[in-house]
C-alpha cells in the first residue's frame, strides 16, 4: 500500500515537472516554430519602418506614433521570449536558433532605441537608430522561406 | 423637410453604428492578410443588415413595441430566455471591445496608458446615457463617426487598381500564403461583424424611443438602406487601405494603434487626426449603443419600464442593469485582455448567435397580427430565407473554424 502511494506521488511529481518545461519538438515542428516567430517579427520591423518613414514625411504628431512603436517593441519582445523557450530537437538546428535569436535581439534593440529617440521628439535620430533594420528583415525572411 | 432631416440624421447614426470596433479591427486585419479577396463578404453582410434592420424597424414602428418584446410574446418565454442569455453574452464581449477601443483612442492622443482611461470612459458612457437625450446622443456620435470617411478618401488617394478590386469581388482568390480554413474563418468573422445583433436591437428600440408611427416607414427604409450602405462602403475602404498599405509590406494588424497608419500614410496629419476622432466617435457611439441595447433586451424581456424618454427613477431596473453591465465590461477590460483578440471573439460569438437574433425577426415580420397588411413581401421573404440559411451555416461553422485555425493565426 505504501509503495503504491509512493508511486502515485512520484507520478504526480513527474507530471508537475514535465509541465514546467517546454516540450521537445520534432524537426518539422521546430522549423514551423521558426517560421511562426519570424512572420510576426518581420511584420513588426516593417510596421516600425513605415511608422518612422511616414512620421518624417508628413511631420506627424508624435503621440500616436510613439504608441505604435512601443506596441511593436512589446510584440517583438514577446516573440523573442516565446521562441527562445523552445528547445531545438538537434544540434543542426541549434545554429538556426542562435541566428534567429541574434537577428530578433538586434531588431528589438534598434526598435527600443527608435522609441526612446521618438519620445524625445528626435525623429531624425529615431530613423538613424533603425539603420540596417531592413537587412535584418530580409535575413529573417530568407530563413523563413528556407523553412516554410 | 422634417422627414428629410430625420432620414439624413438617421443615416448618419446608421453609418456610425455599422463601422464599430469589430468592423475597424476585422477589416484592417482582413485587408492586410487577404487583400481585396473578402470584400464580397462585406457586401453580403451589408445587404443582410439592411434587410433585417428594415424588418426590425418596421415591426417596432407598426406594433409600437421593439423586437425583443415581440419575440418573447410570439416565440415564447423559454426560447426568449435562451435568446436573451446569448444576447447578453455577445453584448458584454462586444462592450469590452468597444470600451477598450475608446480607451486606446485616448491613449493614442495622450500617451497615457489605456488602462488608466477605462474608468473615465465608463463614467463618460454612464453620464451620456443618464443625461443626454436619445436623439442628441445618436446624432452627435453619428456625425462625429462620419470622420471615418477618411478611410474612403485615403483609399482613393492611395490609387487603388479598381479593375483588380472588381475582379477580386467577383472572382475571389485565396492568397497562396493563407490556408483555406483561415480564409473562411475571416469570412465568418467579417460577416458576424457586419451583422452584429446589437445593431438591430438598437435600431428597433430607437424607433420606439423616437415614437415612430406608420408615417415614418419611409424614414425607416431610407435610414436602413442608405445608412448601412455607406457604412458598408467605409468598411470596404478600410479593407482597401489595409490591402494597399500593409499587405505588400508583410504587416499583420495585431494592435489597434496600427490602424492609424493607413490614413496617415495617405493623407498625413489630417488623415491621422480624422482617424483618431473617428476611432473615438465610432467606438464610443457603439459602446453607448451596446450598453443601451443590453438594457433594452433585459427590460423588454422581463417587462420592466424602459427607455431614455423615461426618467431614471421611472425606469430604475433598466438603468441599474446598464450600470452593472458597464462595470462588468470595464472590469474585464482591466484584466488586461488583448482588445484585438476580444474584438475577434466578439465577432465570432456574434456569428454564432446570428440565427437566434434574426429568425424571430423574420417570423414576426410575417405575422399579420402584429404587422397588419405590411407583412414581408415575397421578395423580402425569399431574400430573408436565403439569408437565414447563410446565418445558420455561419453559426454552425464559427466555433469549429475558430478552434481549427487557432483564431485565424
Amino acid at each position: 500500500m505504501r509503495s503504491q502511494v509512493k508511486l502515485v506521488a512520484l507520478l504526480i511529481a513527474v507530471a508537475f515537472a514535465s509541465a514546467c518545461t517546454a516540450p521537445t519538438l520534432t524537426e518539422s515542428q521546430y522549423k514551423a516554430s521558426v517560421v511562426n516567430a519570424i512572420e510576426p517579427a518581420v511584420s513588426t520591423i516593417e510596421t516600425v519602418r513605415l511608422t518612422l518613414a511616414q512620421t518624417e514625411r508628413h511631420n506627424l504628431f508624435l503621440n500616436p506614433m510613439d504608441i505604435v512603436i512601443g506596441g511593436q517593441e512589446d510584440s517583438i519582445g514577446a516573440v523573442t521570449g516565446t521562441f527562445a523557450s523552445v528547445q531545438p530537437p538537434n544540434a543542426a538546428l541549434d545554429e538556426v536558433r542562435t541566428q534567429v535569436l541574434d537577428l530578433l535581439g538586434q531588431a528589438e534593440d534598434q526598435i527600443a532605441e527608435a522609441r526612446i529617440q521618438l519620445r524625445r521628439g528626435r525623429v531624425g535620430e529615431a530613423i538613424k537608430s533603425i539603420d540596417g533594420i531592413e537587412d535584418i528583415s530580409k535575413a529573417l525572411d530568407e530563413i523563413a522561406k528556407r523553412y516554410s | 423637410m422634417k422627414k428629410v432631416l430625420a432620414i439624413t440624421l438617421g443615416i448618419l447614426s446608421a453609418i456610425g453604428g455599422f463601422f464599430d470596433m469589430g468592423e475597424i479591427v476585422m477589416t484592417a486585419e482582413t485587408g492586410a492578410r487577404f487583400g481585396y479577396s473578402l470584400i464580397w463578404v462585406l457586401i453580403l453582410a451589408t445587404i443582410g443588415i439592411i434587410l433585417y434592420a428594415e424588418m426590425a424597424g418596421r415591426i417596432a414602428t407598426l406594433s409600437k413595441r421593439p423586437v425583443f418584446d415581440v419575440v418573447r410574446e410570439r416565440i415564447g418565454a423559454r426560447f426568449g430566455m435562451f435568446n436573451l442569455i446569448a444576447t447578453m453574452f455577445i453584448n458584454i464581449v462586444t462592450l469590452v471591445a468597444e470600451i477598450a477601443g475608446v480607451a486606446i483612442a485616448f491613449q493614442l492622443a495622450s500617451r497615457i496608458n489605456y488602462y488608466l482611461w477605462v474608468p473615465l470612459v465608463v463614467l463618460l458612457i454612464f453620464i451620456v446615457i443618464w443625461k443626454v437625450q436619445f436623439e442628441l446622443m445618436e446624432r452627435v456620435f453619428g456625425i462625429l463617426g462620419l470622420t471615418m470617411i477618411v478611410f474612403a478618401v485615403a483609399f482613393f488617394k492611395l490609387g487603388p487598381d479598381l479593375t483588380h478590386v472588381a475582379k477580386s469581388i467577383f472572382g475571389p482568390d485565396v492568397p497562396k500564403t493563407e490556408a483555406l480554413a483561415t480564409y473562411w474563418y475571416f469570412a465568418i468573422a467579417l460577416f458576424g461583424a457586419g451583422m452584429t445583433p446589437y445593431e438591430v436591437f438598437f435600431f428597433s428600440s430607437g424607433a420606439v424611443e423616437e415614437e415612430w408611427g406608420p408615417d415614418d416607414l419611409a424614414v425607416n427604409k431610407g435610414t436602413a438602406i442608405v445608412g448601412f450602405t455607406v457604412g458598408g462602403l467605409l468598411a470596404i475602404s478600410s479593407i482597401g487601405v489595409a490591402a494597399i498599405v500593409f499587405l505588400p509590406r508583410g504587416i499583420s494588424v495585431d494592435e489597434l494603434a496600427q490602424i492609424t497608419l493607413g490614413p496617415a500614410t495617405a493623407l498625413g496629419t489630417i488623415g491621422l487626426i480624422a482617424v483618431l476622432i473617428g476611432l473615438f466617435a465610432s467606438t464610443f457611439g457603439a459602446a453607448l449603443e451596446v450598453t443601451l441595447s443590453t438594457g433594452y433586451a433585459l427590460a423588454q424581456y422581463f417587462g420592466w419600464p424602459w427607455g431614455k424618454r423615461l426618467k431614471p427613477r421611472e425606469a430604475a431596473r433598466f438603468h441599474l442593469a446598464m450600470i452593472i453591465v458597464l462595470l462588468l465590461a470595464a472590469g474585464l477590460v482591466l484584466t488586461s485582455v488583448d482588445p484585438v483578440k476580444v474584438t475577434e471573439l466578439a465577432v465570432v460569438f456574434s456569428a454564432l448567435g446570428l440565427p437566434l437574433t434574426y429568425l424571430p425577426v423574420l417570423i414576426v415580420a410575417n405575422d399579420h397580427e402584429y404587422m397588419g397588411d405590411l407583412v414581408n413581401g415575397k421578395f423580402s421573404n425569399a431574400l430573408g430565407s436565403v439569408y437565414m440559411v447563410l446565418l445558420i451555416i455561419t453559426s454552425v461553422a464559427a466555433i469549429p473554424l475558430m478552434i481549427w485555425t487557432r483564431m485565424g493565426a
